[in-house]
């Protein structure tokens, strides 16, 4: 296992709709979504069950945010080529996202 | 100060063993010594995804029968025409609604809904409505005032449109009769990127924006002929989601200043909100559908678009009333 988890576990899986997160789940452990399929849970068993059940790969926390960061700074990129027209439509840059 | 019996007209059970899960239910365990209950604490779950992740969708219906149209989507930075419908575990695309656009306002069934108004290309606002039959859209009476992130609620046949967007925040309201659109009490406060939960004559509109960048906590209860002020969300949040009548409420998502989607899902018990459980996959303008027990959370600015969609739902917990 990966030693800069801290008290996360980071995985990379794609959503597979429902059943992907039950609400057992919920109510056992907090995880959050992020850009590139990458899920932030509770380091606790249930949420290493979770990850085995979806099959989701582990990663370290810095290998889950660079892929984090490589999704965003492309969407960055994409917006910052928008007219100023599509970029005034578009509710904002999309912002930068760091990893709890 | 009243008593249980008071209240309830009988005193509370002595069980020998806990009850089966009914929410409300409260007794007291004559053999462990405790007094019990079980209460229903709510949960987000995955549900099944869109086929089309987009922001400024808009939905309504129930949590196993609801439908969820326009829209836009960046990368590619297209506005939408898609209409999906629900069936409690897919979605699957039926008839594009007429004009293309996003963050319109809402109102109705799966098989009887109604959109109002939104954002067209490039960057414009209308005042279209359309009305949907189960099968197709079919184009409607115009709201008066064009808008974008007007909120909406009620029935395909009796309707309203709350604030909103044109050049400025809008307090403008209308009402929907079946066959044409009027302006009613404006709202106290000019707002868009507001969650809609109730009825024509009973309704409510939670937080929102005010004036970039002020977000607002305040929450207006609507009673047939006006708003009033009532008890604020924790949390204030523009392109915020939610559902349920007037006196019981959820809220969902949305985002605080620019770049800060939330998670955070609040509950109204027609008092005072309190924070619930997270949704997994943070967002802003996603589509709402369902009640204040049985919800969804549709698509979503995430970024990117999310397909993710998330149902939530209470689940009894037993719990042991403790004393100080």
């Amino acid at each position: 296992m990966a030693t800069d988890k801290g008290f996360f576990n980071y995985w990379v899986v794609a959503n597979s709709g429902k059943g992907f997160i039950t609400h057992i789940d919920s109510r056992k452990f907090w995880i959050g979504g992020y850009p590139g399929n990458v899920w932030v849970c509770d380091d606790i068993p249930e949420s290493r069950d979770w990850g085995a059940r979806n099959s989701a790969a582990s990663k370290t926390k810095s290998q889950a945010q660079t892929i984090v960061t490589n999704i965003v700074e492309a969407q960055q990129a994409t917006w910052d080529d928008l007219s100023d027209d599509d970029k005034a439509a578009s509710h904002g840059r999309p912002p930068t996202v760091t990893l709890p | 100060m009243a008593n249980y019996k008071e209240i309830h007209g009988v005193n509370v059970e002595y069980r020998t063993g806990d009850a089966t899960a009914v929410i409300g239910d409260v007794w007291y365990n004559s053999v462990t010594g405790l007094l019990k209950a079980y209460v229903g604490v709510g949960a987000w779950a995955s549900g099944g995804n869109v086929n089309t992740g987009r922001y400024g969708i808009v939905g309504t219906g129930t949590q196993t029968a609801a439908i969820a149209f326009g829209g836009y989507t960046s990368p590619p930075n297209l506005y939408r025409d898609e209409t999906e419908t629900y069936d409690g575990s897919s979605w699957t695309e039926v008839g594009d609604i007429n004009t293309t656009s996003w963050l319109r306002g809402r109102a109705g069934t799966q098989t009887a809904a109604l959109a109002t108004g939104g954002g067209t290309p490039p960057d414009n606002r209308t005042a279209d409505s359309e009305t949907w039959n189960g099968t197709s859209w079919t184009e409607g009476a115009n709201i008066n005032t064009a808008r974008t992130i007007g909120s909406g609620g009620g029935t395909s046949t009796a309707a309203l449109v709350i604030g909103g967007y044109t050049d400025t925040r809008l307090a403008i309201v209308e009402s929907y009769d079946g066959s044409s659109w009027t302006e009613i009490a404006d709202l106290n406060q000019l707002r868009d990127g507001t969650a809609q939960a109730g009825t024509q004559t009973a309704s409510l509109a939670i937080s929102g924006r005010a004036a970039s960048p002020a977000v607002l906590t305040v929450v207006e209860s609507w009673n047939g002929t006006s708003w009033t002020e009532i008890g604020d969300v924790n949390t204030g949040r523009e392109g915020i989601g939610g559902d349920g009548v007037s006196t019981y409420a959820l809220a969902w998502g949305g985002e605080i200043n620019p770049g800060t989607r939330q998670a955070i899902t609040e509950q109204f018990d027609g008092s005072s909100w309190t924070e619930v459980a997270d949704l997994s996959t943070a967002r802003r303008y996603g589509a709402s559908a369902g009640t204040a027990s049985l919800g969804l959370a549709i698509s979503g600015d995430a970024p990117p678009s999310t397909v993710a969609t998330e149902e939530w739902a209470l689940a009894a917990s037993i719990e042991t009333v403790a004393f100080d």
